[in-house]
């Protein structure tokens, strides 16, 4: 399995095939490539990203590429399915409470100035958001800014995921922890993925094997900073505006899509046991999740132990 | 006066019955913590045991083969590459 490491999206991506080797080069060539320039489509960081644009067009219709579309399309989606706890419209909060800049030049500063004067105030929701599917065209409401982040990178993993499989006949990427699995690595019956302590990032709390899939973790310990006093992290939950107060530090999600892990795990940390029961009741066909709590037991359903194989 | 008290204590005896009821019924179907298995322990200390992923290869760079992609590719001694989740 040869392995190639790059760092895009502000994370650390890994790219992973087995096959030809002149022909993976090719591959992973293509895979990053991809990776790139959808970065530059999706990132809220870049004032040319086709995201600011569409941010700066709220109030007046847009006219999207595919890509963006159809992410925007799925992000509505899933709103619908966490009832709100996933809500890409949540950028004018993370900017309050910090989060304004990329995390490597957040990482770097001291504190983020903390705007006390600035509260969570009214805004429109997202199912207001009009997509015009035969023409492609996206209407915001006014005022309204979307952070696509997360969503965008499971996506964005798993079609270059797809792209690379093109070029070999069992590959994985990871980007941040977010990973798509094709084909299984010869000799394999499964692929084995490391569940990181979220308190101790550095040690792996347990091991899952899983079947080709999205798998992807979210975590409250990861993307924090210091605003003047206050500890912050990136979950806002959508119902405060402010970072999710939350029973659990981590969720692993496994489903047949990266970006459907990536917003189950999001939408999971932030309602915690309750909601996590609610939405498991109404979409838990979808997925199976595994999460961590203060004091590292780990939690789930016992179907989700079998199927996920916790060895 | 004695009808009442024999009623207050029917009542008394019926609400504690179904309390309990109703409360073993609750945690009977709530979340259950997944206690870590023997088997759990035993893979981890495997894991524990194996080499850091920067330990495998040292950036062989099969980039060179007649094309522009030079950025170094390593190879992982396991037929599955060591992923890791955690969230960025």
């Amino acid at each position: 399995m040869e392995t190639h490491r790059f760092r895009a999206m502000n994370t650390d991506v890994l790219l992973a095939a087995q096959g030809i080797p002149a022909r993976i080069v090719e591959g992973f060539e293509k895979a990053q490539q991809f990776i790139q320039a959808s970065e530059g489509r999706f990132s809220r960081f870049s004032e040319q990203s086709e995201l600011s644009e569409l941010n700066r067009s709220a109030g007046s219709p847009f006219q999207a590429s595919p890509d963006l579309f159809a992410v925007i399309t799925l992000a509505q989606r899933f709103f619908h399915q966490t009832r709100g706890l996933f809500d890409p419209s949540i950028l004018q909060d993370l900017r309050r409470v910090g989060y304004d800049r990329s995390m490597d030049l957040l990482r770097k500063q001291v504190a983020a100035p903390l705007f006390e004067s600035l509260l969570a105030g009214e805004r429109a929701s997202f199912s207001e958001v009009d997509l015009d599917e035969r023409r492609g065209m996206i209407l915001l409401p006014p005022g309204m800014a979307l952070d696509l982040g997360g969503i965008a990178k499971g996506w964005i993993a798993e079609q270059a995921a797809n792209l690379l499989s093109e070029f070999s006949s069992a590959c994985a990427v990871n980007a941040g922890g977010d990973m798509f699995l094709v084909g299984l690595p010869d000799g394999e019956e499964q692929w084995a993925v490391a569940i990181e302590d979220p308190l101790q990032p550095e040690i792996d709390l347990t091991t899952i094997k899983v079947d080709p899939s999205g798998v992807a973790t979210s975590a409250v310990t990861k993307r924090v900073w210091k605003q003047g006093e206050k500890q912050r992290h990136h979950l806002i939950d959508p119902r405060t505006g402010e970072p999710a107060l939350t029973d659990w530090l981590s969720v692993t999600v496994i489903a047949a899509h990266t970006y459907e892990a990536e917003v189950f795990a999001k939408a999971l940390l932030i309602g915690g046991p309750q909601e996590s029961e609610e939405i498991t009741r109404k979409c838990g066909s979808q997925f199976s999740y595994l999460a961590v709590d203060r004091d590292r037991k780990i939690w789930g359903t016992q179907d989700t132990l079998e199927y996920i194989h916790v060895h | 006066m004695k009808i009442i008290k024999t009623a207050l204590h029917y009542w008394f005896a019926i609400v504690s019955v179904l309390s309990f009821l109703v409360g073993w019924g609750m945690l009977a179907h709530s979340l259950k913590p997944i206690q870590p298995t023997q088997a759990t322990r035993v893979n981890s200390a495997l894991l524990a045991a194996l080499p850091p992923i920067q330990a495998f290869g040292s950036g062989s760079g099969i980039g060179g083969s007649g094309n522009n992609f030079s950025a170094p590719m390593n190879q992982s001694n396991f037929g599955s590459p060591f992923l890791r989740s955690g969230g960025s």
